[in-house]
């Protein structure tokens, strides 16, 4: 990326100051290395039941609306209790994460309490007065989009993942191996400016099939490269073609190093079935190849979907969780044996939290909601509580409704601003990743070190 | 029936060797001239040298837009065109209008330079022939300016519109060129890519013979194809129900596998939209069924899913409001969005009503979460920004409006009084107890009657939503984007919008007649498209289904069914209700909005060139299947490629015209030939496969323009 790229890629993130930028954004010391996982939990996981409050006065409130009789309790005696770094109590994670509570225990693990998507500060008397509001709160395709983009105005049409793979890729050097890599399909969250992404399969490898060594099957595809490059001024055609022969020239690299069964990490992901495990498996793989890709920064995406539990919640957000809990058990085992515990850092996204009050249902289940509790793990963060939990009251001063929607503690923003400076973006330069960065005052929440 | 007619022309020789007898003659080119920003058309093949070598001054390029017109007396409908030269402004004006002709000549600041070609011209309505293709003129406003005046003569709307947006003005329809056979073929091409499953050659042939608008009338009564049915399943999987493998075969032998997964419908599903004849109606049924989705991830049991798909295809082309009452009461799309079962506010489990289906059939069947104007735009406020149609007390208001139904009594069985056992085939009944009596806020501030059962309420609220202004806009862009471009123009979704609105005989929601609009608009129609956004990326359900139809595929289906599911986009199975796209979504790089490259990706895109390689660089013949009752197997016809495959040219003008109707440009076809001459010219089979599987394995088919 010579210098025009560069200052265009950051002028894209609006409010970025690009002549300071050049000062730090200098390519990497030889043995550095970050990475960041972005697990998204389609369909908006019930923060609620995932952590819960464990003291007895705390539970009392979260059980006097979730009541044994509603159908959408977890019992007391039930919840994986931890309680580290800056927590004043207990909190207990569902049942199903047993994966993660021993991680939690290690104090690897932050808790991100009631994070929503957010325009500015905004206090409950401002929302009803129509003040704040993200647009389409409540909506899945709307309110995926403003957590994986950082922007709650407007549609964008790339995400912060993509804005800060774009803003740090001097670090980077000459590598030109894409950033950011979904297992995942296409997301915004990794759509950039100046970075295309690489999406590569959840298992198996993405080889063109048909082509032998003969001559006739060289010539077919030297010719199927050269027809890549023709007819692109359409649009549409320019971008298909791109995206064909992007895949085609990193097929090459990629392959062996997703399908390589010999690797160390392969017998830490036992998880039949899980496909995060899955995913997460592919991406501790390119992890330990970071040698070969040459990249000292790295923007994974992995996701699971699943989690719009109108009905029949404790059972399917039940199998999830537990899914979750165990892929990131799982991914965090492989980080420590490869030696980079430290270096990566893994955190959840999801559409948004769901009501506290349970929705009917044959068997109940709960509806769209706002904030949402979120967890980030990894050797370098310091494990507590990050936020706060909401006052579990229906109508109370954390909900914006009567059903237990709650008006987030923090802001994505925020959430994002935290993750891309300890990726080594300054302080002064947290808007290019996430833009209304300057809205909020506390831009470092400190949960990694 | 060939004709051999030679016309010597201004000094070139014109040799037309597979015109048809009425093939106009001249083909009118269009220049642009960067320094003046003016536009110039001329048929004159000698002067279009002349310019081309630089002969009216530097700086006139072709723009690649063209269209056909006779020589004066050639056609006795059409009519002579004058042309003007104003040195004042440094441009020429054209009229086929005799009068204006007349007029013209009167103004001394205009030369009259004679007749230059003739050409039809659109009746009192705007409306051009069949046969033919309309030509528009736009003015730059540019008298009284640096620029001068300057008159734009061409046949792409979607770049007239855009031009017209940019200060300049629209003038209508002034020409009605006419088609050449290889131009009506190439639309005929395009129709097809729209309203089919894909061009056959005898399918191009038909619609080529017919006209557009005799085909699509055609195909919008076609007799409607039928899934199967089958009879409703206990949940649980009886443990006699097992996939019995004994040969021969018989219809029950597949018992798990035919009952309780999707492989029926997917395999009546391929088969039907390969060989049906109702292409148009299945068409848009898929469409539906990608607008009001239920997921065979959750609606798994193949006597629901049939059932449901045959009720989109049976009311594909009726009436909106009928069609998403039905998607409303539907026993599958009750249970897939939490209709059925729900029920009042429950005080004693602090259980409120479900909001599942509320919200979904507001935000994503009927009218979006934002107001829109009639062309599809978003109603904007004072200060720039969208407006919501609903928030959160309409919500839970459609919530507890929609509280009170359960699942369709159980075929033979008696209906519960409470809730019935699941069902996902039928339309679900009322159980009033269940229903919430309240008043319920609707849109627009509208409040049901306290005390309504669930039928009135239902009634009302499906009203208030069908009525809604939003409607006719939101469901006509989206069957644009499904059927021919991603990113529509505004004056194209407001033109099939009115038609929703209004069907030319007092009725809204005609469904019929809005799909005839999108197709017949001359946004779609036309034998070359040149818009450098137009078009759409194959969904990968049409990119497998067009190269079978190319080549004339008989199947019973599962050879598709087992091909299809590595493309992202399995029938039937998309992974929430938001399809397995959205319709908003927008290319990064480019900022188009382009559904189909949300699941374009590094991965899916070779999966994609890998599917070419195995339909088409495979067997022309795949096998019966033992697992299948009644398997017949694939059966592709290669003859109308390999009849010409010894002949390099001839093979790629075959497999240019069912990709992408016209030619391949001459760069495209210097490169294929390279790998189609590496193979000896008596190898029919590799030659015909390698073309066609370098054409689909590459933007060349994959791209819809």
């Amino acid at each position: 990326m010579d210098r025009r790229q560069f200052l265009t890629s950051l002028s894209a993130g609006a409010l970025a100051s690009s002549f300071d930028s050049i000062a730090w954004a200098q390519a990497a010391p030889a043995n550095d290395y970050k990475a960041l996982v972005c697990i998204f939990l389609y369909g908006g996981n019930d923060g609620n039941n995932m952590i819960i409050p464990a003291e007895n006065s705390a539970y009392g409130a979260y059980a006097s609306v979730r009541t044994a009789a509603s159908g959408l309790n977890i019992a007391q005696a039930d919840l994986l209790k931890f309680k580290t770094g800056n927590m004043t109590e207990s909190l207990g994670f569902n049942p199903a994460m047993k994966g993660l509570h021993s991680i939690a225990q290690a104090g690897k693990l932050a808790v991100l309490g009631n994070v929503g998507t957010m325009v500015a500060p905004t206090t409950k008397a401002e929302y009803l007065a129509y003040k704040n509001r993200p647009d389409n709160l409540f909506s899945h395709n709307d309110q995926q989009n403003q957590w994986q983009a950082a922007m709650s105005e407007e549609a964008s049409r790339i995400g912060w993942g993509g804005r800060l793979a774009d803003a740090i890729a001097p670090m980077n050097g000459a590598a030109t191996f894409p950033v950011t890599t979904s297992v995942a399909g296409s997301t915004l969250y990794i759509a950039g400016d100046a970075q295309a992404a690489l999406t590569i399969p959840a298992t198996g490898a993405f080889t063109l099939s048909g082509y032998g060594t003969s001559t006739a099957q060289q010539t077919r595809l030297a010719a199927l490269k050269q027809l890549l490059a023709l007819g692109k001024d359409h649009a549409l055609v320019k971008s298909a073609g791109d995206q064909i022969a992007q895949a085609i020239s990193l097929a090459d690299t990629v392959n062996p190093i997703i399908t390589s069964a010999a690797s160390p990490v392969v017998p830490l992901f036992t998880t039949a079935g899980n496909s995060l495990a899955t995913q997460l498996l592919q991406v501790a793989k390119l992890i330990e190849a970071r040698a070969t890709i040459g990249l000292k920064r790295q923007i994974f995406f992995v996701s699971i979907g699943g989690f719009d539990t109108h009905t029949n919640q404790i059972a399917t957000q039940g199998d999830l969780l537990a899914d979750v809990g165990d892929a990131m058990k799982s991914f965090y085992d492989a980080t420590v044996a490869l030696g980079v515990a430290n270096n990566v850092t893994s955190f959840t996204l999801s559409d948004f939290g769901r009501t506290f009050k349970p929705a009917a249902g044959g068997n109940p289940g709960s509806d769209h909601a706002w904030g949402s509790h979120h967890l980030v793990m990894g050797g370098a963060v310091n494990g507590g509580l990050y936020g706060r939990m909401p006052v579990h009251q229906l109508g109370g001063p954390d909900d914006v409704s009567n059903e237990g929607r709650w008006l987030p503690s923090l802001s994505v923003d925020q959430y994002a601003a935290t993750l891309a400076s300890w990726f080594g973006v300054p302080a002064a330069q947290l808007a290019s990743v996430a833009p209304n960065i300057g809205k909020f005052s506390t831009r470092n929440l400190g949960f990694l070190t | 029936m060939l004709t051999r007619w030679i016309f010597v022309l201004l000094g070139a020789l014109t040799i037309s060797t597979r015109a048809a007898a009425a093939d106009p003659s001249l083909t009118v080119v269009e220049y642009f001239n960067t320094a003046l920003n003016h536009y110039f058309v001329t048929a004159d093949p000698g002067e279009q040298a002349g310019v081309d070598k630089g002969a009216a001054g530097a700086g006139w390029v072709r723009t690649g837009l063209k269209f056909s017109a006779y020589q004066n007396g050639e056609s006795a409908s059409a009519k002579s065109v004058c042309r003007f030269y104003s040195r004042s402004q440094n441009s020429h004006f054209y009229t086929a209008d005799a009068g204006e002709c007349e007029f013209v000549k009167k103004d001394s600041g205009w030369q009259y330079e004679g007749l230059v070609f003739a050409i039809n011209v659109p009746n009192s309505a705007q409306n051009c022939a069949a046969g033919t293709q309309p030509v528009f003129r736009v003015y730059n406003n540019g008298f009284g300016k640096a620029v001068g005046s300057n008159h734009r003569f061409m046949p792409d709307l979607t770049v007239a519109q855009k031009q017209a947006k940019n200060g300049q003005a629209f003038e209508g329809t002034v020409f009605c060129a006419p088609l050449s056979n290889t131009a009506k073929r190439a639309d005929a091409v395009r129709l097809l890519k729209q309203a089919s499953f894909g061009p056959t050659p005898a399918e191009i042939d038909a619609v080529t013979t017919q006209g557009a608008a005799a085909w699509i009338t055609a195909q919008l009564s076609a007799p409607v194809s039928r899934y199967s049915q089958r009879q409703w399943v206990i949940a649980a999987v009886p443990a006699t129900c097992v996939d019995d493998t004994t040969q021969p075969l018989r219809a029950e032998s597949y018992c798990r596998r035919d009952n309780y997964t999707r492989f029926v419908p997917q395999v009546e599903f391929w088969k039907q939209a390969l060989t049906g004849g109702d292409q148009l109606r299945q068409r848009v049924a898929w469409a539906w069924a990608q607008f009001f989705v239920i997921s065979g991830t959750e609606i798994s049991h193949a006597y629901g899913m049939l059932d449901y798909q045959q009720m989109l295809r049976d009311n594909a082309l009726g009436d909106f409001g009928t069609l998403l009452r039905k998607v409303t009461l539907h026993g599958a799309m009750g249970s897939y969005l939490d209709m059925a079962n729900n029920q009042k506010a429950d005080p004693v489990r602090g259980i409120t009503p479900n909001e599942n289906f509320a919200r979904e059939i507001l935000q994503l069947f009927s009218i979006g979460t934002n107001e829109l104007n009639l062309d599809g735009t978003p109603k904007l406020d004072g200060n720039g920004r969208t407006i919501p149609t609903y928030d959160s007390q309409e919500i839970i208001g459609f919530a507890a409006a929609l509280t009170g139904w359960t699942f369709p009594t159980i075929p033979g069985r008696t209906a519960a009084t409470g809730f019935n056992t699941r069902n996902w085939a039928g339309e679900m009944e009322s159980r009033d107890q269940y229903h919430d009596l309240k008043s319920k806020e609707l849109l627009d501030g509208e409040k049901t009657s306290i005390g309504q059962n669930a039928q009135v309420d239902l009634d009302v609220a499906l009203k208030a939503v069908v009525n809604h202004r939003n409607v006719p806009p939101f469901v006509s862009r989206y069957m644009i984007q499904k059927l021919v471009t991603g990113e529509p123009s505004p004056a194209y979704v407001e033109r099939v919008a009115k038609v929703f609105l209004n069907n030319g005989a007092g009725v809204r929601g005609d469904l019929r007649a809005v799909v005839n609009a999108i197709l017949i608009d001359a946004e779609a129609r036309g034998p070359e498209k040149y818009d450098s956004t137009y078009g759409q990326l194959n969904e990968p359900v049409l990119h497998v289904s067009q190269m079978a139809r190319a080549l004339s595929a008989k199947t019973d289906g599962q050879f598709f069914q087992s091909q299809a599911n590595a493309l992202g986009q399995i029938v039937f199975d998309a992974p929430t209700v938001f399809n397995y796209y959205p319709p908003e979504h927008v290319i990064a790089s480019n900022k188009i909005n382009s559904p189909e490259f949300a699941i374009f990706n590094s991965n899916t895109s070779i999966t994609r060139a890998n599917s070419a390689n195995t339909i088409l660089m495979g067997n022309a013949t795949i096998a019966a299947t033992t697992t299948m009752f009644q398997s017949t197997g694939t059966q592709f016809d290669w003859t109308p490629y390999t009849a010409l495959a010894a002949n390099t040219d001839a093979l790629l003008d075959k497999v240019a015209e069912i990709v992408q109707g016209t030619p391949f440009t001459a760069q495209a076809k210097t490169v294929m030939k390279t790998a189609i001459d590496a193979l000896p010219a008596t190898d029919a089979n590799n030659r015909a496969k390698t073309a066609m599987y370098l054409a689909f394995a590459t933007p060349l088919a994959q791209i819809k323009r």
